[in-house]
């Protein structure tokens, strides 16, 4: 009885999302910024060209092709027999990549209040709202958009290797096997990113809009990697950043011990005096982060544990769409 | 650098652990601080950690150095003149205590003056760093270098300064100062650099002998500083008994013919110095026979003397009854002694003196003469031994025993078992005999001499020159008088013939004297006993080679009182008295009616036996010594035991092979010598030295002017009140070479608390990482803004 109470709060979505976030994500559609290779019906161009509203382009008839989309008009005035082309929509799928490694453990936000549950503690017992809270909470959000919108969506947790897995799939029920898969934590093992996505797009066979979400701590250069091959499958990507405020600020005010989350050891220091230097260093990593997925046209975006996740989602979401519009009319 | 607070010093250098301690606690318990970024954390750490080391470092010695200020601040250090410019050494300061007989003087607080010294000597002790060292000879007769070189253990010699006794000895400042210039003139540098040499001392006439100069030890050494109280300028009074002489130093109990008495002249002279001179005074003085041993007294005889003002020496005559002590003695096998004493005084050591008396049952004489045998011969064919055994042995009474000894039979065992030997016929003995006759001599025996009457040329003089080492020689040919010839009216007063000094004129007037073996020249190192008419000796006495030690010497070259009343000539007395070993009596006339008359008038039977008496005592000494010198035993002893009766402080004496005590004795009392098997062979005593108890006070002037000659110069003498002014009298002298240094490094702990701060607080970031002051800080920082 106990363990089926636990499974359920594990499952509850107000969990990771919070009722304002929910409200937020209602008015907002998460779409495709490239053609999209779906195989059902949706709201995003399918590279194919099929029977539909959109007209693509003409081109000549070649014996076999089916003369109900001969172009009469144009062989009235040309004398010559040329087919129209229109463009397929298709749905759109979406791969969540979460970050579950030792680094994503780190918080300062008290659970109590980022909850949208009310809980005082997390699943696990923390009192913190941990980066990882945040990014399942992120994860949710966007698979809530995508099976809102009827695209499918997949969701992976990873750290040095894929820990859990949901095929895409948009059927009733994939929430919940999302939510379920999100409910891994995170391990004290270091991010592998080029390992996971390789992984990943071993297992897509069609254009996908990857989503990953991780505080990017490992080596740009592994990054750049990742994204690169992402590239090269004409993938498109969104780089969600995710920081704690105290990370950013780096703001003690005592001489304390700081024992790293991925087995990095432990350093007798005085924060005060390295402070200037952690922030340079850490700014100087995110301007990496975002010029590396800049460098590939993908959206990148900062996701901050103390904001609240619906105007981030919110406005990300509108001015992902805003670009992906003025694209097309240019 | 010295600690005046070694222990604070101590604690306060082990209190800098503290914050090295409180940095390793803390560092302990701080919850660790889990973090995600940890790789910036390390980028930035990785490129301050040489800051942040230098830092900690910096920070923890500063913090180090704060405690380490306020302990040696608080530990009061005195930094030393040279020692501050590098390459000095600490002072060192030889505390030369005078426990001397005159350190016993007591003023009128009942405080004795040694008790003066050794406060002086612990306040000078007391004013002293740790590095500093310190040395402590004892003044007393020999004089004691304690701790020589001198020590840095401070401590342990303020115990052997507690430890000091009195002696009845002599200041000995000589061979104090002496042991010094060793010292001071080592191979150590820092020895003599800069030393200061304290004596302690009240200079009074009993310690300070103002017209013996000094040896010269301070004029090589210029930088010593000698620091002495200021001479007492007023001291008791002291009357000292400085010598006891029984008038018969050998007591032969067979005479006492068993009624037990046995009268015995002492002579006691007194000696008043000091302030009390001047008055009018009264001394009780007691005369007894002590044995040694304890529980046995005997009854004393007391008399008083007054002393007239302006008196300082006086001299009584005391009977003292030897009877039952010499009765005792001889059954017990010990010896008796004479002590004088008088009433308690300022001085304590010098109220009493003792005089060993030799006791025997009777004296054995052998006569060496060829043997006669048949019947007595009538009296006008007595030969030489049969008036000698006549005189020796007139009534029979076996308080002498004459024994014949054959010329040519002289051995050991005869000889041991005699006191005395009247050698009649010189000419029959052969070499070994003489050499036999020389070691008994100097084992202490008595040898009289008489000229042969047989042969006309008389050889044997040299052999016996030879066997004595004698220096005077005899005529070849025995000389007869055209006329006989009478004694000298005025015979020379000596102490051998002193019992019948007042008869002898009447005795020698019949004596006539027709013929003699004289004596060739001038009799070096023997005195007269006898003079003829015509001026010439006719019996001398002298010694063997003459044993002189230092204390014989010096009382040769002091004639006792008793000698000056009585006109004897100094050095026969000495010989005489009790200073040699060993005796000499050559008569030059032989004991026949042929050669004088003597043998058949009065004079010969007490001659005889006053040679004898006095000659065996004279001989066998009288083993008395001051204090302060190395005493001398009868032959064969191995020991000097403290008798029961003043043993309480005394620690025996070793005697080596030529009967000298190895080491001093520097108090007076009364010992039992023992030879190896621990049988008695005497008494020795030791009395205080006399001339060391004068009391009489000398001006600053003559002391200044004394201890210059050892070379100070007399801006170098620096002097000293009272004892509470010695410590004083050093700072003074420290004072011109250290400087206190506590408030300068209070400063400096104050300015290195004050950086500290200043640099935690700036090491610690908190200005910088307060957003407030990071705004002012980064304002400060901008371009145009001047802070």
């Amino acid at each position: 009885m106990a363990d089926a109470s636990t499974q359920a709060d594990r499952i509850d979505a107000t969990t990771y999302l919070h009722p304002r976030t929910l409200a937020r994500l209602g008015s907002f559609e998460l779409r495709a910024k490239h053609i999209v290779e779906g195989v059902m019906s949706g709201m995003h161009r399918s590279p194919y060209q099929g029977f539909s509203v959109e007209f693509a382009q003409h081109r000549p008839y070649v014996a076999g092709d089916d003369i109900r989309h001969l172009d009469w008009k144009v062989f009235g005035r040309s004398d010559k027999l040329h087919l129209k082309q229109y463009q397929q929509e298709t749905n759109l799928d979406q791969v969540i990549l979460v970050d579950s490694s030792g680094s994503m453990a780190f918080g300062s936000r008290m659970f109590q209040e980022a909850s949208g549950a009310g809980r005082k503690v997390g699943p696990r017992g923390e009192l913190e709202w941990t980066k990882f809270d945040h990014a399942t909470a992120l994860a949710a959000a966007f698979s809530h958009l995508s099976l809102r919108q009827g695209d499918r969506v997949g969701v992976t947790v990873f750290a040095d290797s894929v820990r859990a897995m949901v095929r895409r799939s948009s059927q009733q029920g994939q929430w919940r096997q999302i939510v379920e898969a999100l409910s891994a934590h995170p391990v004290e093992a270091e991010t592998d990113l080029p390992r996971v996505v390789d992984l990943t797009l071993a297992k897509l066979n069609n254009r996908c809009l990857i989503t990953i979400i991780s505080d990017f701590y490992t080596d740009p250069e592994q990054i750049r990697t990742a994204l690169a091959r992402c590239k090269h499958r004409r993938h498109d990507v969104i780089v969600c950043r995710v920081v704690d405020k105290q990370e950013e600020e780096f703001d003690f005010r005592d001489a304390a011990p700081f024992e790293g989350l991925e087995g990095e050891g432990r350093i007798q220091l005085d924060p005060r005096a390295i402070r200037k230097d952690y922030l340079e260093a850490f700014q100087e990593h995110a301007a990496q982060v975002r010029k590396i997925s800049r460098s590939f046209s993908f959206d990148d975006m900062r996701v901050c544990t103390h904001d609240w996740l619906g105007p981030t989602l919110a406005a990300f979401v509108a001015k992902r769409n805003a670009r992906i519009k003025r694209s097309k009319t240019g | 650098m010295t600690l005046l607070h070694l222990g604070l010093g101590i604690a306060g250098i082990a209190c800098v652990a503290i914050p090295i301690i409180i940095h390793l606690l803390f560092r302990r318990k701080r919850k660790p601080i889990m973090w995600g970024a940890m790789r910036f954390v390390i980028e930035a750490y990785r490129k301050q950690r040489r800051r942040l080391t230098l830092e900690q470092l910096l920070l923890l010695a500063a913090r180090c150095l704060v405690v380490l200020l306020l302990a040696l601040a608080i530990a009061r250090p005195i930094l030393e003149r040279a020692g501050a410019l590098g390459g000095g050494s600490a002072r060192t300061v030889y505390l030369l205590v005078d426990n001397g007989l005159a350190s016993t003087v007591t003023d009128e607080s009942g405080q004795s003056a040694l008790e003066r010294h050794k406060n002086a000597a612990r306040q000078i002790i007391a004013s002293l760093g740790a590095s500093d060292r310190v040395g402590l000879v004892t003044l007393g007769a020999p004089a004691s270098a304690t701790v020589v070189p001198a020590s840095t253990d401070l401590a342990a010699v303020r115990q052997l300064v507690d430890d000091i006794d009195a002696t009845d000895a002599a200041m000995d400042l000589n061979g104090a100062l002496d042991r010094l210039r060793a010292e001071l003139g080592s191979e150590d540098e820092d020895a003599g650099s800069g030393a200061v040499v304290a004596i302690l001392s009240d200079f009074l006439t009993g310690s300070a002998d103002a017209g013996a100069p000094l040896p010269p030890v301070f004029g090589e050494l210029s930088e010593v500083r000698v620091l002495a109280p200021r001479p007492r300028q007023s001291a008791p009074g002291n009357v000292q008994v400085v010598d006891v002489t029984p008038l018969r130093s050998v007591v032969v109990t067979g005479e006492t013919g068993g009624n037990g008495r046995a009268p015995q002249t002492v002579r006691v002279a007194l000696r008043r110095t000091g302030a009390a001179v001047a008055q009018p005074d009264a001394t009780t003085v007691q005369a007894r026979a002590v044995s040694g041993r304890a529980g046995v007294v005997w009854p004393a005889t007391e008399t008083v003397v007054r002393w007239a003002p302006g008196q300082s020496e006086a001299t009584t005559s005391m009977i003292v009854d030897m009877g039952a002590a010499a009765t005792s003695a001889t059954e017990s096998g010990s010896s008796v002694a004479i002590e004088a004493t008088i009433d308690r005084d300022a001085v304590i050591g010098d109220n009493i003196r003792r005089a060993p008396v030799t006791v025997r049952e009777s004296l054995r004489v052998g006569i060496i003469a060829r043997r006669r045998f048949g019947a007595a011969p009538s009296v006008d064919r007595l030969d030489p031994a049969d008036w000698l055994r006549l005189a020796l042995d007139p009534t029979r009474s076996a308080a002498v025993e004459p024994i014949s000894i054959d010329p040519a039979s002289i051995d050991a065992p005869s000889l041991s078992a005699v006191s005395a030997v009247f050698v009649i016929r010189p000419d029959l003995v052969d070499g070994s005999g003489w050499d036999r006759l020389g070691r008994f001599v100097e084992g202490g025996g008595l040898v009289v001499v008489f000229p042969p009457t047989e042969p006309t040329v008389h050889l044997w003089p040299d052999e016996m020159a030879r066997a004595f080492g004698l220096s005077w020689r005899l005529a070849r040919e025995a000389s007869e008088f055209e006329a006989p010839i009478t004694l000298a009216a005025d015979q020379p007063l000596s102490l051998a013939l002193a019992h019948i000094r007042e008869e002898l004129k009447d005795l020698a007037g019949p004596v006539r004297v027709f013929k003699t073996l004289a004596i060739d020249g001038e009799a070096t190192g023997a005195s007269e006993l006898v003079r003829l008419a015509d001026g010439s000796a006719w019996i001398i006495a002298g010694g063997v080679e003459p044993r002189v030690k230092e204390d014989s010497a010096a009382r040769v070259n002091q004639p006792s009182d008793q000698d000056s009343q009585q006109g004897a000539e100094p050095g026969a007395s000495a010989r005489l008295q009790a200073e040699s070993r060993g005796l000499v009596v050559y008569v030059a006339s032989a004991p026949t009616l042929s050669w004088t008359n003597l043998p058949a008038k009065p004079l010969m039977v007490p001659l005889m036996q006053e040679l004898l008496r006095q000659g065996v005592g004279s001989a066998q000494g009288g083993w008395t010594t001051r204090a302060g010198a190395f005493p001398t035993a009868p032959s064969r002893s191995a020991e000097l035991l403290p008798t029961a009766e003043t043993g309480a402080n005394l620690e025996s004496i070793l005697i080596d092979a030529g009967g000298r005590a190895e080491t001093a004795a520097r108090l007076a009392g009364l010992y039992r010598a023992v030879d190896g098997s621990g049988a008695a062979r005497g008494l020795v005593a030791v009395n205080a030295d006399a001339d060391a108890g004068r009391t009489d006070v000398q001006a600053e002037a003559t002391i200044q002017a004394w201890l210059a000659t050892s070379g100070a110069s007399a801006g170098s003498i620096e002097w000293i009140d009272d004892e509470s002014e010695a410590s004083r009298g050093l700072a003074s002298i420290a004072d011109e070479e250290r400087s206190p240094v506590s408030f300068p490094l209070l400063l400096a702990a104050l300015v290195v608390a004050l950086m500290e701060t200043v640099m935690a607080r700036f090491f610690s970031h908190a200005i910088t990482s307060s957003p407030s002051r990071r705004r002012l800080f980064s304002r400060l920082r901008a371009p145009g803004v001047s802070a």
